[in-house]
């Protein structure tokens, strides 16, 4: 009897003293899935936010609005203003940062809220757009599911095929703040009711944008950052097998079945030399000319992999004349070269400038196809 | 809370009691924590830390073979006097109820930043006490039972963890001893509080059922303790960048937040709250020993009374203040000192005169 | 105030039930003559007309013979055959005894009208003699009995088709054709100050352990109430934990179930008047374990038991779950997932939690209604309800379509289990859980889980450890818990049931032998 009182008195405290604080049912929400962030002429922060409409009665599968704040959090405070639900900034898959915006200096701490609030997911995508953010906004393409899916949907394939890459805010976090790389992200761009992945776009190591790295180069950035991940598939002209007069070009298409990539690191005559040594096992799956391979594939190794370097030392050259490592050689050198980088470490992309980077490509070939 | 039967824990449950209320809150912070005293060498700090709680635990075993059927709240009157010894017992009380109150503040201040951000912290220290009394009402055989059990239920964590070794950069451990050795000392003082839950040896000796494997037992423990904090160490340490892992307050937490799957996305929101029951096998030790210490002071009072009693103030105390972060971080640093002092200083200091007197005691005989 | 009083006549009840009743206090002994037996006989049965008083002569005695019985409790055919005639046939020789005469398997002396009582409420039928100070028992019992049939909760697909049936007799006769074997004991004890009911605790003495045992016996003899009408009231009033919702003890209604539990050392309750019978101590594993798993290849039933104890997690935690979800922390759903589900979510005027605990109501309901009404009927109200309301409660925008699954695949899951009590249990618990959910969202389940975990590794059975092997962990018993290893592997008895011989097997043939 007494346990039954004391049961009794236990679920009326429970039911009493919780108000169901936390609870927030799902139709009563607005769940954002991509928010986006622009600096407009005035130099003014502009936030947008898209989220899915559920209700049958609305023609429209998602809502998008768009407001003037000074912080991330009071822009949501303002749209609670306006859309149906309570706006939840737990899904947001992914976040357009407009181009202008990132030639801000202090962008990054705009974004202070991702990673300070538990709630809020850190494996959004972190996106580039060329141009004004509102246009990619207020663009409803009818043969393409709700903005926001198809865009991650997008950045996820295009960074599968090595076009270019994902980097989720808890990457963008890590590379703003180690100071031995510096970011990348992912750009686009509406082109003729079209949006398209442009490839990487390089930030320097305060953050800033830079420039675009466009396909195959983006592609060979990252087969030097990560190795290989996803499918790698790349095509090379070799000059060598040019046949005077005809259109047909001399092309040769590889698929990289794997990538070792093999770092030395050493300091000489003030400065930082860094040797890598890439080893390729790769396939042949398309060739436009004709080509004995089964004398010759000695000769086609060493010809891709010139045709490989001298690609590689064009993207080499283009970092480091805008000053960023998008490819962390500043880790190498803090693992090997602790006492140099420990002098340096603080003006890193400008000491990368001056470092003296080699790429030796290993080619051998793996595979021939299903013809001779 | 029964004492007509003398209730005993086997091996396996000794090793998970200790081991379980060493696995706490530590873990979350700990990465963090020895990154700003070590930089990346911090896990040689732990290798130091672990082995210094190895030779403490053992000092208290060596200790405590002395007297095979006495906890310590048993002997400290016997060694001090009645008044002397009843005062070291509520130093004791003390320092018990300061280690439960620092891991229930800390777990409710996370629950509150990490998922129930609105929830008052009262009702979470509620929510907590209902299971704490069902478990901890039957006495220290249930409580071991218990400590097991979830050992075993919580093995897939380590595993859930390892997933990010894929995202793992091994270049962030080198160089190996990069700034020498002194902030690595520096950084092994960090970890006492992690450790702690050894000196609980003192109280779970006695009810040890095979008192042949004490040592080996609470080596165990702490040594796999000691490689969770590594696991969890060099996880982050590879996955966060140097320079980043000092902004995060948990970043162990964050290390999960990483994690996504088809099936499941925002991993740590569950680890997390999977977390509480690890966390529980820090908390229920710790108020059941405090319980066990009082009901020597207070003999005539059923234990089972005085434990509800000591729930319900608990749950008014969250509810007249809950403490803030700064708070927490104080009281964190208090119960650090006080273990130092109740885990190394004082096995060290009776061990001496203890050893010195059975010998003499020996010599007389012969 | 009026509970008070309540427990106040409780009491009082209790105490008038222990004081010996009256008719005890002038228990009279038998006389001589028949006719004061025959007054005092109608004295005691007023009101029964089923009492049968037949007064005849014999050929062998001298003056009336009297036999008593109660129409209905004897079989006829025994006392027109194996009493009556004999009794009144032409005499061949003089001088035989009653006991010689009369080819009845029982014949018993009685001296006083107490155990007369008892006999002839028990079915026997008595035989009184003119000048003898002794009347006779006959065992001619013979009252309406079922015949034995195939076990209706624990059906099984290869084991044995006999099930217990409510006679005390033929239930330990079912569980003897098992163990034939001398070590097999019975202990009765007689429980019921109305309705005496003999309840007989059988076991294997060479493996039970005598502490266990005692206990038992402890207990069962202490009960002192009207009548135990089943095996469920016996057990509630022996078990270690009431207020639990959990069963701390097995009811089987298989003799071949209780046997192997016989065999494993533990200790088995039967009830007469009662179909089932109790096995004591039991484990929470046991109700998850039944007598397929022993005749299906082990694979299969170690697949089998992987799947039941999913299943229980599946029926404790789901509809929680889906309440933590959809009312707390939505980030845990993948994406493509929370689109689906807040399209569906759209329509419904009601809070998760409101939705989950009509649907799961709904679900009771069929439940019920399907055991109480004639089987024919009872599936055609499964089918109604199950597709008909759930296909017209999403159309009505009710519930969500989400729900529907959650609250389907529950329902299912909840059948699997082998043991009735257990499942019932499980769905007490589910509410409770459904019901920390909204509050705490996936907080509360944990907690929940952490009150459950507590709460089971508290329980006893009969003083040992419920949630053994889990806790305390047992590694040897771990090999037919969520697996069922080959049985040349679990070469000894479970080591939680404390039996005092722990081996159970030698050495088996085996392949490798061969050479």
């Amino acid at each position: 009897m007494k346990a039954c009182i004391r049961i009794l008195l236990l679920v009326m405290v429970t039911t009493c003293l919780s108000g169901c604080m936390d609870r927030i049912d799902l139709e009563d929400t607005t769940i954002t899935l991509m928010a986006g962030i622009d600096l407009n002429e005035k130099n003014e922060i502009l936030f947008y936010l898209s989220s899915p409409v559920f209700s049958k009665e609305a023609k429209k599968k998602s809502e998008e609005f768009g407001v003037k704040a000074d912080t991330f959090r009071e822009a949501r405070v303002r749209l609670d203003e306006v859309v149906t639900g309570i706006t939840l900034p737990g899904k947001i898959q992914v976040y357009i940062l407009g181009k202008r915006f990132l030639k801000h200096p202090e962008w990054f701490r705009y974004l202070d809220v991702i990673y300070r609030d538990a709630r809020l997911t850190v494996n959004s995508r972190m996106v580039v757009y060329d141009g004004d953010v509102h246009e990619l906004f207020h663009f409803n393409p009818k043969d393409k599911p709700r903005l926001a899916l198809h865009l991650t949907k997008l950045i996820d394939t295009a960074a599968r095929r090595n076009v270019t890459v994902k980097t989720k805010a808890q990457d963008l976090h890590r590379q703003i703040l180690e100071k031995g790389i510096t970011p990348i992200l992912t750009e686009i761009k509406k082109d003729n009711q079209v949006v398209k992945v442009m490839g990487i776009a390089l930030l320097s190591g305060k953050g800033t944008y830079v420039k675009l790295i466009e396909p195959p180069e983006s592609t060979l950035l990252l087969l030097l950052l990560d190795g290989k991940q996803g499918d790698v598939a790349m095509s090379f002209l070799l000059p060598e097998h040019q046949e005077r007069g005809k259109i047909i070009k001399s092309k040769v298409s590889i698929v990289i079945k794997d990538v070792s990539n093999k770092i030395e690191t050493s300091y000489q005559d003030g400065r930082f030399h860094f040797t890598v040594r890439q080893k390729l096992k790769i396939s042949i799956t398309e060739r436009l000319f004709p080509f004995d391979m089964e004398k010759g594939y000695k000769q086609m190794e060493r010809e891709i992999e010139e045709e490989l370097r001298k690609s590689y030392a064009k993207l080499i050259e283009k970092c480091q004349k805008s000053a960023t490592d998008p490819f962390g050689f500043g880790m190498h050198a803090r693992a090997y070269e602790y006492e140099e980088w420990k002098k340096v470490k603080d003006n890193w992309t400008k000491e990368f400038t001056k470092a003296s980077v080699q790429i030796i490509p290993e080619v051998s070939i793996k595979g021939n196809g299903v013809v001779k | 809370m029964n004492k007509s039967v003398p209730p005993k824990l086997t091996v396996l449950q000794y090793i998970f009691l200790i081991h379980g209320t060493q696995v706490g809150i530590g873990v979350l912070s700990m990465p963090r924590e020895l990154a700003e005293a070590a930089g990346t060498d911090g896990w040689i700090s732990l290798l130091i830390g672990g082995g210094a709680a190895v030779i403490a635990s053992l000092l208290i075993i060596s200790v405590m073979k002395r007297y095979p059927n006495h906890t310590i709240v048993e002997l400290l009157p016997l060694f001090l006097g009645k008044w002397v010894g009843r005062a070291a017992i509520v130093l004791i009380i003390l320092y018990c109820l300061l280690a439960c109150i620092t891991v229930i503040g800390n777990t409710v201040g996370i629950l509150n930043i990490w998922i129930l951000t609105q929830t008052p912290g009262y009702l979470i220290v509620f929510l907590f006490v209902i299971p704490t009394y069902v478990i901890l009402q039957k006495g220290i055989h249930v409580l071991g039972r218990y400590s097991e059990l979830i050992f075993y239920l919580t093995l897939w964590m380590p595993v859930v963890l390892t997933i990010t070794l894929s995202d793992a950069h091994w270049l962030n451990l080198l160089p190996v001893v990069k700034e020498g050795w002194g902030p690595i000392i520096s950084g092994a003082r960090l970890t006492v509080y992690s450790f702690l839950g050894f000196e609980l040896a003192f109280f779970a000796y006695p009810f040890l059922h095979n008192k042949k494997y004490a040592a080996l037992g609470i080596v165990a423990a702490n040594t796999w303790s000691l490689l969770v904090f590594l696991h969890v160490t060099i996880l982050c340490f590879t996955y966060f960048s140097p320079d980043e892992i000092t902004k995060y307050t948990w970043p162990t937490l964050v290390l999960l937040k990483g994690i996504e799957y088809r099936f499941l996305e925002r991993v740590d929101i569950t680890f997390l709250s999977f977390y509480l029951l690890v966390l529980s096998t820090t908390i229920f030790p710790y108020v059941y020993f405090t319980i066990f210490s009082s009901s020597h002071l207070l003999k005539k009072w059923d234990p089972r009374k005085q434990l509800k009693v000591f729930l319900i103030l608990l749950v008014a105390a969250f509810w007249l203040y809950t403490p803030t972060f700064m708070d927490l971080r104080r009281l964190t640093e208090l119960w650090s000192q006080a273990g130092l002092v109740f885990g190394y200083a004082v096995p060290l200091l009776i061990s001496g005169p203890i050893w010195l007197y059975h010998r003499s005691a020996k010599g007389r005989k012969i | 105030m009026r509970i008070r009083g309540w427990m106040k006549r409780k009491k009082a009840f209790v105490t008038e039930r222990i004081s010996p009743s009256a008719p005890l206090a002038q228990n009279r002994m038998i006389s001589n003559r028949t006719s004061e037996n025959i007054e005092e006989i109608t004295n005691i049965f007023t009101l029964t007309p089923d009492l049968v008083i037949r007064s005849f002569t014999s050929n062998y005695m001298e003056g009336q013979v009297t036999l008593v019985y109660l129409d209905g409790l004897v079989d006829k055919n025994s006392i027109n055959n194996n009493v009556l005639r004999p009794l009144m046939a032409p005499p061949e020789q003089g001088g035989i005894s009653i006991f010689g005469l009369l080819s009845v398997s029982q014949i018993s002396p009685v001296y006083d009208f107490r155990t007369v009582e008892d006999k002839i409420l028990q079915g026997s039928s008595l035989l009184f003699i003119e000048g003898q100070r002794e009347a006779y028992a006959l065992d001619t019992n013979g009252w309406p009995q079922r015949a034995i049939e195939d076990p209706q909760l624990e059906t099984s697909l290869k084991g044995a088709h006999q099930g217990f049936v409510e006679t005390a007799l033929q239930n330990i006769a079912l569980i003897r054709r098992y163990i034939p074997n001398r070590e097999l004991k019975i202990k009765e004890i007689w429980v019921g100050q109305r309705g005496v009911c003999k309840v007989s605790v059988m076991f294997v003495e060479d493996i039970v352990d005598p502490d266990l045992l005692r206990i038992l016996e402890d207990r069962i003899t202490a009960i002192t109430v009207d009548a135990v009408l089943n095996t469920g009231e016996l057990e509630e009033m022996i078990e270690d934990n009431p207020y639990s919702p959990f069963p701390q003890f097995y009811t089987t209604e298989r003799p071949d179930t209780a046997a192997s539990h016989l065999l494993q050392g533990r200790i088995g309750i039967i009830v007469d008047r009662s179909p089932s019978v109790l096995i004591a101590p039991s484990t929470f594993v046991s109700f998850f374990q039944s007598v397929d798993d022993y005749s299906t290849r082990w694979l299969v039933s170690s697949f089998i038991r992987l799947l039941r104890f999913l299943a229980m997690v599946v029926a404790t935690f789901l509809p929680a779950l889906y309440i933590a979800l959809i009312s707390f922390n939505y980030e845990l759903i993948p994406l493509d997932l929370i689109l689906t589900v807040g399209e569906s979510r759209e329509r419904v005027p009601f809070p998760p939690l409101i939705e989950a605990v009509m649907m799961e109501l709904t679900l009771e309901m069929l439940r019920e209604a399907g055991i109480r009404l004639p089987s024919p009927i009872g599936q055609t109200v499964g089918i109604v309800g199950g597709i008909v309301i759930g296909q017209a409660v999403v159309q009505a925008g009710i519930v969500s379509n989400v729900m529907v699954i959650v609250v389907a695949f529950t329902a299912i899951s909840s059948f699997i289990f082998p043991n009735y009590d257990m499942a019932a249990a499980i769905r007490l618990v589910r509410f409770a859980m459904m019901g920390l959910a909204s509050m705490f969202g996936i907080i509360g389940i944990v907690i929940g889980f952490m009150i459950l975990i507590g709460h089971l590794i508290s329980l006893e059975s009969l003083g040992a450890p419920y949630a053994s092997p889990f806790a305390p962990v047992r590694f040897q018993d771990l090999k037919d818990t969520f697996l069922r290893l080959p049985l040349w592997l679990m070469k000894n008895r479970p080591t939680s049931v404390l039996s005092t011989q722990s081996r159970r097997q030698g050495k088996n043939w085996r392949k490798e032998d061969q050479q």
